[in-house]
Order: structure tokens, then C-alpha cells, then sequence
């Protein structure tokens, strides 16, 4: 396809930074388009995660990029054009989290999960429910963490930022980005086992149907 | 013991220490039982953050059409608004009827002074307008060059599709035709 090779031509060894700064000089749509098409996953699902809705995730993430566009003239040249996308996809969960607060909406615990793992086989289903119940259990443990502790976790775990580069996102000295971390998975771990635990009890109340039967 | 601090540990969790702080930190934890269940901790949470993988994206089109009708209904409800200010401004005078000259004085130098309240809470009105007319226009030009770039990935990636089904096809046809002879 004629367009699609033209794009890849063109773009195929440009560094994020180049295509923002054509973006920012030239209001270039094609670098802007470059730029959406290699961020937009990541950014759904970072912006997913922060606010435990894969849907919610998607349109922040639009919102994400009209902002990238409309603020294009705010980026600096020579910065790391992926920190700067973080911290504006952060600063917009961060909004959209107050405005849900403010609402009074309450964040779901552990009703209905949104996106289960879906997996190229196909599992039992027993086994797929209890790895559903384990997601959920884990989407409900990351959203009871304060917002400044997720944003640490999200981006080290399921996006693979360094530590170090996590401080230059959020703008913090690298040990509060450790013990922010620290405090994370402490927190986590224990919250967690709770989960297991109550989960184990659930399972042991229609135990002993089974167990009278086989007594019998 | 010197325990290392938790900083330390999150460094080693990682293994973004240095070679000489991650040796000593290995050796700290062989000898010490309370580090090394705080690191095991943090390792099984990670292994169950695995277990949380949001489903595929789907894309969704209702986004723009509804801005659009948002910004509509912004509009309209401020030149509802304008207008009521009008008639309130207007309706007025109609209570200054009282048969008194000191009243009427009285009244009209207050409503004069309404009068240049209210004109210059039209003119900062209508600054405010226009920025937010401007910023909203701002908007939709982004907004436009998303919807643009996400249409022209679709239609990138139909148009690969039929490309591949085209060539498949005619693969065919041509294992078909060999086989014909």
C-alpha cells in the first residue's frame, strides 16, 4: 500500500524527538500521526491502568494526544519526548480522577472487571474464572494504592520504565520513586494475601457438601 | 546487622544497583532472614501483577459527533443566557413608574449605574467567550488531526488486508490454472 510505505520510508529511523519537533515547527500531521501510532497503546494502557478501565483508558488517551497537539510549542526540544507524553497522560488521570471524585462516584472494588486476560488458548473454565478472580483481585489492589504510589508501579511494571527515568517523569528525586515503590509493594503484598485469604474461605464454605458426601 | 534501607532493597528488586552495591546486598541477604522475606514479598506481588492484562482496544466512534453537540449546547445556553440578561435590563425600568420626580431621579441614576455594570459585564463577557471560542477551536483542530490520523490507520490497515487477500487470491487462481493444464 502506497501511503502506508511512504510513511514508513519516511519515519522508519526518525526518533520521537525529531517527529515532535517537526510537529512543533511545522505543525507536521504526518509526524503527529507517526508520533500517535507508535504512543497510542502504550498510553491506553498506562492511562488503563490508572484508572482501572481499559474504555476510560482509550478516550483518556485522545484526550492525551489533543493535548500533546494543542501544547505542542510547550515541548522542549532536546528533552525525552516519551517523559513529557508520560507526565501530560498522567496529569490527565490525575484530572479525570478528581473529577470522578468529586462527582461522588465511588471506584468499583470488586465489581464487574474490565478485561479479564484474554489468552490465545483457551482454558478451562475453571481455570479461566479463577484468572479473572486473581486479575480482579490485583486491579482492586493497585486501586486502593494512593495515586502518586501507582503511577511509580504502573510505570515500572507493565511499561518498563527505570526507575531513574520514573523521577525525571514525575518530576521527584529517584530515592522518593524507591520509597514510594517500597511502600507500594508492601502495601500491595499485604492487600493481596487478604484477597487469597478471603478468596480460600469462599472456597472453603461449599467445601463440605462434597466432604458430608463422600463421609456418607 | 546493618540492614540495607528499603531504598536499597527496591534498587536490588530491580537490579538497578551498581555490580559492588548489588554484591554486598546479595551478601546482606544470604545472612539475613527479615531482608530476604521483605525482597520474596515484593516478588511474589510482582509475579501477581502479571495476572492483570486489560483486554484489546476497541475502538469506539460516537467520541467527536458528541463534542461537537457539547460545544453546541455550551453556545446555546449562553445566548439564552445573553438574552435574558437583554429582557431583565429592559423589563426594569417598568418598576419606576411611581409618580415622584425625586424617585424618578433617584431610580434612573440607578439604573444608569446598573446600566454600566451590566455593559461592562457584557464586555468581559464576551472576552471570555471568545478566548473559550479560541481554546475550543484549538481543541478541535487537535481533536480533528487525532480523529484524522486514527481514520487513516484504519484505512491503512483495511487497505493491507485487501492487499494480502488480493494476492491470495490470485495465488490461487494461479495454482488453480496449473492444475487445470
Amino acid at each position: 500500500m502506497g501511503v502506508l510505505k511512504l510513511t514508513f520510508y519516511q519515519f522508519g529511523g526518525v526518533k520521537d524527538e525529531q517527529a515532535m519537533q517537526r510537529v512543533q515547527q511545522n505543525d507536521d500531521s504526518e509526524a503527529f500521526a507517526e508520533l500517535v501510532r507508535r504512543w497510542e497503546q502504550p498510553i491506553q494502557r498506562l492511562c488503563g491502568r490508572m484508572t482501572g478501565d481499559a474504555h476510560q483508558g482509550e478516550d483518556l488517551a485522545q484526550e492525551v494526544f489533543v493535548r500533546v497537539f494543542a501544547r505542542r510549542r510547550d515541548y522542549q526540544p532536546g528533552r525525552k519526548f516519551s517523559t513529557w507524553l508520560w507526565r501530560i497522560a498522567l496529569n490527565l488521570c490525575h484530572d479525570h480522577q478528581r473529577r470522578v471524585s468529586r462527582r461522588g462516584e465511588v471506584e468499583l472494588e470488586d465489581e464487574e472487571l474490565d478485561g479479564p486476560a484474554i489468552q490465545a488458548f483457551e482454558p478451562g473454565p475453571d481455570e479461566q474464572l479463577a484468572a479473572q478472580e486473581r486479575a480482579a483481585g490485583v486491579r482492586a489492589a493497585l486501586l486502593s494504592l494512593p495515586e502518586t504510589h501507582r503511577a511509580v508501579l504502573v510505570l515500572r511494571e507493565y511499561e518498563g520504565l527505570k526507575l531513574r527515568e520514573i523521577a525525571v517523569v514525575l518530576g521527584v528525586p529517584e530515592g522518593t520513586v524507591k520509597s514510594r515503590m517500597a511502600d507500594a509493594l508492601s502495601r500491595l503484598s499485604r492487600r493481596l494475601a487478604r484477597f487469597r485469604e478471603s478468596e480460600f474461605s469462599a472456597g472453603a464454605e461449599q467445601a463440605p457438601p462434597a466432604e458430608m458426601k463422600s463421609m456418607l | 546487622m546493618n540492614h540495607p534501607n528499603r531504598e536499597e532493597l527496591v534498587g536490588f528488586l530491580y537490579q538497578e544497583l551498581t555490580k559492588e552495591e548489588g554484591a554486598s546486598l546479595a551478601e546482606h541477604l544470604k545472612g539475613c532472614a527479615e531482608c530476604r522475606a521483605e525482597v520474596e514479598a515484593w516478588r511474589a506481588v510482582r509475579r501477581e501483577l502479571k495476572e492483570w492484562q486489560p483486554s484489546a482496544p476497541v475502538r469506539r466512534q460516537t467520541q467527536s459527533q458528541t463534542r461537537w453537540w457539547d460545544w453546541l449546547k455550551l453556545a446555546s445556553t449562553a445566548a439564552v443566557l445573553v438574552c435574558a440578561g437583554f429582557a431583565l435590563a429592559r423589563l426594569t425600568p417598568s418598576r419606576t413608574s411611581v409618580d415622584t420626580a425625586a424617585l424618578r431621579v433617584e431610580l434612573r441614576q440607578e439604573l444608569r449605574v446598573e446600566l454600566a455594570k451590566f455593559s461592562a459585564d457584557q464586555a468581559t463577557r464576551q472576552q471570555e467567550y471568545q478566548a473559550a471560542l479560541a481554546r475550543a477551536l484549538g481543541q478541535l483542530e487537535a481533536r480533528r488531526l487525532v480523529d484524522y490520523v486514527s481514520l487513516r490507520k484504519d484505512v491503512e490497515t483495511v487497505a493491507v488486508r485487501a492487499e494480502d487477500e488480493l494476492q491470495t487470491t490470485r495465488q490461487g487462481l494461479l495454482n488453480l490454472a496449473r492444475l487445470e493444464q
